[in-house]
């Protein structure tokens, strides 16, 4: 039997993907593996960050050599210390991740002893309510090198250790000045033992951001400024600013992907810019604007996924004249387009604002102003009709 | 969870020529695989609720799949590929006949592989999952005639390509 163009190509690329009708044997004993690991660690992407070795210039970095280890207790001891069990068994329990990573700042250490993710709320050891659950905690140490070998640090000392120092989550992507824990988090409880202040920092929910990179920034002073961190504007990456007055240091926090919640980022990001207004970075294009464009195009075209009851089914007039209407977002959307004879094909025209976020990850999902990115998307089918619907960037 | 891990037995085949059809190669696939059952196992209510729970699955595979393109890409670029010969099927041909088969599969799936993504993607779900237009439409979530449209470009784009090569078209 001879097979026509259409059929042999058809033929073909059945073939071509005929290829391994079945998994492995082994793929239900790894799974079974990948669940247990998952659950007994939760930590799938702890990293030592890189960007703090190009500041080594300025920041002496500790390992966790044996002085730091006898010097510092552990999280669960501190919580016991301060006599709040919720907290002790937070950092005793199997969603602890012990961090120990030190960093030296100017006359600061700062250490990131362990995160921990609560499942329910904390409350005290008289049972007051400390903090609602759900939260992701980090307990950092704090010694003024100059003051070091003190068994106990004098009030005076100890206030400006902590009150003076901030804690707070961050996260890649956006400018440390404009999205921070002080939109929602906040420093928990403070301890001292044997010279080393504890602070015990509560980072609310930010695991919502679990997807895009989390970090915990400490520094000296009562707020982020924003000379306190660098923020590259390319790669989202932030990094303790050396040149910083006081003393700042950047660690990157193990987060399960899993717990990201497009939702709750967003709630907290309409919260940064309803506070922050302005503050973010607008994006500064190597490109030229029409390459850049294009590429956000791109990103609709293959990303975006249709809003609901925004389709439009549109016959073009004689002159080939498309005219598209719709509402979104509160706001009357109109586009036109003239497609020519016999064309066919999509064209996504690109709506919003012309000031677009940083693509730290190569891709451009919300403008500036946090805004998803969005447009229309015209699709001209081969019975001459033409499907428009607006397209929106989904993380 | 035995018995989510049953389920996840009942729906491995299907599940898996669905990224395999999506990834480039093995090793892609059964990361994509694993990640889809751990991620839909954390969540089983939702995979018990759900009225198709392959279509789930293939939903949450997609997902992954797009968000982890550019860790896919960069590993692509750092080690190549894994030869398909041994992947490809017999058609219980003779040895001359079978190497010119599976040669000429090698050569389209490469070809399809280089297509635009928006293309690739219908092309691996419609001849890999043997997914029908409706079903990728709901997938992508994109109209019915963009499914056939991008079907018929892919086509129109690798005949063209397969011009140059001597295999009847």
């Amino acid at each position: 039997m001879t097979l026509d163009c259409e059929e042999r190509l058809d033929l073909l690329l059945r073939e071509a993907y005929s290829v391994d009708l079945a998994p492995g044997p082994e793929w239900k004993d790894r799974l079974e593996t990948a669940l247990a690991d998952r659950k007994e660690k939760r930590r799938p992407r702890l990293v030592r960050p890189a960007f703090l070795a190009a500041a080594a210039a300025a920041l002496v970095l500790l390992g966790t050599g044996a002085y730091a280890a006898a010097r510092y207790l552990r999280a669960g001891e501190l919580a016991e210390l301060m006599d709040v069990p919720g907290l002790a068994e937070l950092f005793e329990g199997e969603a602890v991740t012990e961090m120990n990573e030190t960093v030296t700042a100017g006359d600061y250490t700062f250490s990131l002893r362990a995160v921990s993710r609560s499942a329910g709320d904390v409350y005290s050891s008289r049972g007051g309510h400390l903090a609602d659950g759900g939260h992701f905690y980090a307990v950092v140490a704090v010694t003024r090198t100059d003051v070091e070998g003190m068994e106990e640090i004098p009030p005076r000392e100890f206030s400006e250790l902590t009150n003076d120092v901030t804690v707070t989550p961050l996260v890649r992507g956006h400018a440390p000045w404009h999205v921070n824990g002080l939109l929602a988090g906040r420093t928990l409880l403070y301890a001292q033992y044997e010279g080393v202040a504890y602070i015990v920092a509560d980072c609310a929910d930010f695991t919502c951001f679990a997807d895009r990179g989390l970090y915990l920034g400490v520094c000296t002073g009562r707020y982020v400024g924003e000379d306190a961190f660098l923020f590259d504007e390319t790669t989202g990456a932030i990094s303790p600013d050396p040149a910083y007055e006081g003393a700042s240091a950047v660690f990157e926090l193990p987060v399960d992907e899993a717990l990201a919640d497009q939702n709750a980022a967003r709630t907290i990001l309409d919260l940064a810019d309803s506070r922050y207004p302005n503050d973010g970075v607008v994006y500064q294009p190597d490109w030229d604007e029409p390459t850049w464009k294009s590429t956000i195009r791109t990103f609709l075209s293959i990303m975006g996924e249709p809003v609901p009851g925004t389709e439009r089914t549109l016959i073009p007039d004689e002159n080939g004249l498309c005219l598209y209407e719709t509402e979104y977002g509160g706001e009357k959307v109109t586009q036109e387009f003239q497609f020519g004879k016999d064309q066919w094909g999509d064209t996504v025209f690109l709506h919003g604002r012309d000031r677009w976020a940083i693509p730290f990850d190569d891709v451009v999902w919300a403008d500036v102003d946090a805004q998803p990115v969005w447009g229309v998307r015209m699709t001209a089918e081969e019975d001459g009709t033409v499907t428009t619907y607006i397209v929106v960037m989904t993380e | 969870m035995d018995d989510l891990l049953r389920e996840a037995e009942r729906y491995a085949p299907a599940l898996w020529r669905f990224c395999r059809s999506l990834a480039y190669d093995r090793q892609e696939a059964e990361e994509l695989m694993q990640d889809t059952w751990v991620r839909a196992l954390e969540r089983p209510e939702k995979l018990t609720a759900a009225r198709e729970p392959l279509g789930l699955l293939y939903a949450m595979a997609l997902r992954l799949w797009q968000s982890r393109q550019r860790k896919y890409a960069r590993r692509r670029r750092a080690a190549p590929m894994e030869p398909l010969d041994e992947a490809l099927p017999d058609r219980g041909e003779g040895v001359e006949e079978g190497y010119i088969a599976r040669e000429e599969a090698r050569l389209v799936r490469s070809l399809a592989d280089r297509l635009p993504e928006k293309l690739r993607v219908p092309v691996a779900l419609y001849y890999g999952s043997d997914m029908s237009v409706e079903q990728i439409a709901v997938l992508l979530g994109v109209p019915i005639g963009t499914v056939k449209s991008r079907l018929h470009r892919a086509r129109e784009q690798l005949r063209e390509e397969l011009k140059a090569y001597d295999i009847g078209l």
